[in-house]
């Protein structure tokens, strides 16, 4: 039982880090919670599901397109929505990409309808059973997927010079401007690869529970939120160990507190994190400057 | 520092106290004209959509709170409303006495919340307040033998004065517009006075304000406090009105139309969140035909808005 829960926790927790970090770098570059991102979510799961219902792509590739098609909507999504509202006040901002994240999913509604979709199964049923415990093929290939974009974005945040100028642009985007960091790209680049983070979360959540529908990405837009506060807003390697940590719990909670409150215990955890480490778990204290 | 001093200062210079008088005359004979009750539920609904406006805009236009759970205390007030006139009191001041209590029992819980919240703000606020809401619909979901679960709570007696029964939507509409007079009043009254003004100044500079020797944590309790109240009540209405509940119609989406209609109207003008209220509440209803775009107008409109507009509609 415990184990089992292990192995699911981390299987739903990897997906929560894919959603979280890319919630958190956007927080970081742009400076702004993206309530649209559990509408581009549903997208990238949306094509994915397309691809491989209607076309017959295989899986790989299916995923890897639907990521490709996914930013391009995150870019376009951002030019329209994040750009032209940069320096009005934060609420407009917010309320902006509300109103496009209500079209998005709209959107879907008219374009795949208002049922839930039967996702193609991926991986066949293939499962192993190790001493009680099942793991499913499909499990290994989530948790798979998920180390492999972390360890990508983790050398493409820490290692290379992109960044480099992504992590400047966190602490202070004015400063780095003037470091010669062509600010507004780079706001574009981090919001277009956060969508296609966030497509391939949709995409290994619609091949887990077998099902896709136009409001998946309700309740995701406040789980990568957490997530991303779990691990300190704009810290990659803390949004990575959020994610795994919000799986872990959402998966021993329904097994040991109450089924019913699945959903709920990530706003409990959001309570107490703020309550106690607003910063958090490895983020570091900042005093507010008069 | 009355209405008339605020909307001076605001675009409807119009309204001097004798059109005032005639407004709210003109108003409460709406029902004596209009029968068709496809238009009072309209308006109805319009009524308490902007007493849920104007007590967020307390909170996101004068103390810069942005509470998008606000739904969380409406449900407070209509379940307390619902479980007490169902099960404890069915006489006709059961509902009066429900509606007491709801509003005291969401204002306690708003104190608690506004204590325990005080040091997160702006984005982060929304998303903690977002799931302020969120537990309460999920307690509603799984506390089923007080709430009903997922079923609800049926036969939600109207509200009674003795035994006249506030039954037909044209009551309704005066029960609603009395409460819609009186959220106004309040917080026009509110907006000039020390309360008000202490929001402003947390709102403007946290620091500079507790400087100059205003309570901060003291301040936003009370804010949330008002906010829970007014919402609570009509959360009340709301139970009296429909006369069934479920947890459906308190969901998150609900709180953030709330923000939208605040914000369209602009953050801070009690007169803007009345027109946000009115013209969210009414697009649906209006592009009806159109149902499966609605929503999608609505968002387009939400988003057209703020690109062109950034401050709000009335907003300066």
């Amino acid at each position: 039982m415990f184990l089992q829960q292990l192995i699911n926790g981390l299987t739903l927790g990897s997906v929560y880090a894919l959603v979280g970090v890319g919630y958190s770098l956007v927080y970081g570059v742009l400076g702004l919670i993206n309530f649209a991102h559990g509408s581009i979510y549903t997208w990238g799961a949306f094509f994915a599901f397309t691809l491989l219902a209607y076309t017959g792509t295989p899986f790989p590739l299916a995923f890897l397109l639907a990521m490709g098609a996914t930013a391009l909507v995150g870019a376009i999504v951002e030019r329209m929505a994040y750009y032209p509202l940069r320096k009005s006040p934060l609420m407009s901002q917010i309320v902006a990409v509300l109103g496009i994240s209500i079209i998005m999913d709209n959107l879907a509604m008219l374009i795949w309808g208002s049922e839930a979709q039967a996702f193609p199964s991926v991986m066949g049923s293939q499962v192993w059973t190790f001493a009680g415990v099942r793991i499913s093929l499909l499990q290994f290939l989530i948790m798979g997927a998920g180390i492999v974009l972390m360890v990508a974005l983790y050398f493409l945040v820490y290692q290379t010079k992109v960044g480099a100028a992504m992590r400047a642009t966190s602490l202070d985007a004015d400063a780095a401007s003037l470091m010669g960091i062509n600010v507004e790209r780079l706001r574009l680049m981090t919001f277009t690869l956060s969508a296609a983070l966030a497509a391939a979360a949709g995409t290994l959540i619609g091949a887990y529970y077998r099902t896709v529908i136009f409001n998946m990405g309700y309740g995701v837009v406040i789980k990568a939120f957490v997530v991303a506060i779990l691990g300190g807003m704009g810290n990659v390697v803390g949004a990575m160990l959020g994610g795994l940590l919000m799986g872990l719990i959402e998966c021993f909670g329904a097994a040991y507190i109450a089924s019913g409150y699945k959903d709920a215990f990530v706003y409990i955890v959001l309570f107490l994190v703020l309550l106690l480490r607003p910063n958090g778990l490895l983020g570091t204290y900042e005093k507010e400057k008069v | 520092m009355d209405t008339a001093t605020v909307v001076k200062r605001g675009k409807l210079a119009l309204l001097n106290p004798y059109t005032k008088i005639i407004v709210v005359i003109l108003l409460f004979a709406v029902p004596l004209v209009i029968h068709n009750a496809f238009y009072l539920d309209a308006v109805n609904m319009v009524f308490y959509f902007i007493i849920l406006a104007v007590a967020l805009d307390l909170q996101m236009g004068f103390l810069g709170v942005y509470n998008f759970g606000i739904v969380g205390f409406v449900a407070i007030g209509a379940y307390t409303v619902g479980i007490l006139t169902v099960g404890v009191w069915p006489q006709w001041w059961g509902f009066w006495v429900a509606l007491l209590i709801g509003a005291v029992f969401a204002g306690i819980v708003g104190v608690l919340l506004g204590l325990s919240t005080f040091r997160i703000r702006g984005d982060y606020f929304c998303i903690v307040s977002l799931g302020f809401g969120e537990i309460i619909r999920y307690v509603l979901l799984n506390w089923v033998s007080l709430t009903g679960g997922p079923m609800g709570i049926t036969g939600v007696p109207a509200p009674r004065i003795f035994s006249l029964a506030l039954a037909s939507r044209g009551q309704l509409y005066w029960f609603v517009l009395i409460l819609v007079l009186i959220v106004l009043v309040l917080t026009v009254r509110m907006k000039n006075s020390y309360l008000g003004r202490a929001w402003v100044a947390i709102r403007e500079d946290e620091v500079a304000a507790e400087a100059s020797g205003i309570n901060m944590v003291q301040y936003q309790a009370i804010n949330m406090a008002m906010a829970a109240v007014i919402a609570a009540v009509a959360g009340g209405f709301f139970a009296g009105y429909l006369n069934y509940l479920n947890p459906e119609s308190f969901v998150s989406n609900v709180s953030l139309n709330i923000v939208c209609m605040v914000i369209l109207g602009g953050a801070g003008s009690i007169w803007g969140a009345v027109m946000g209220a009115g013209i969210l509440t009414l697009i649906p209803e209006i592009v009806r035909p159109l149902a499966q775009y609605s929503s999608l107008l609505y968002g387009l409109l939400m988003f057209l808005v703020m690109i062109f507009r950034p401050k709000g509609v009335l907003g300066k």
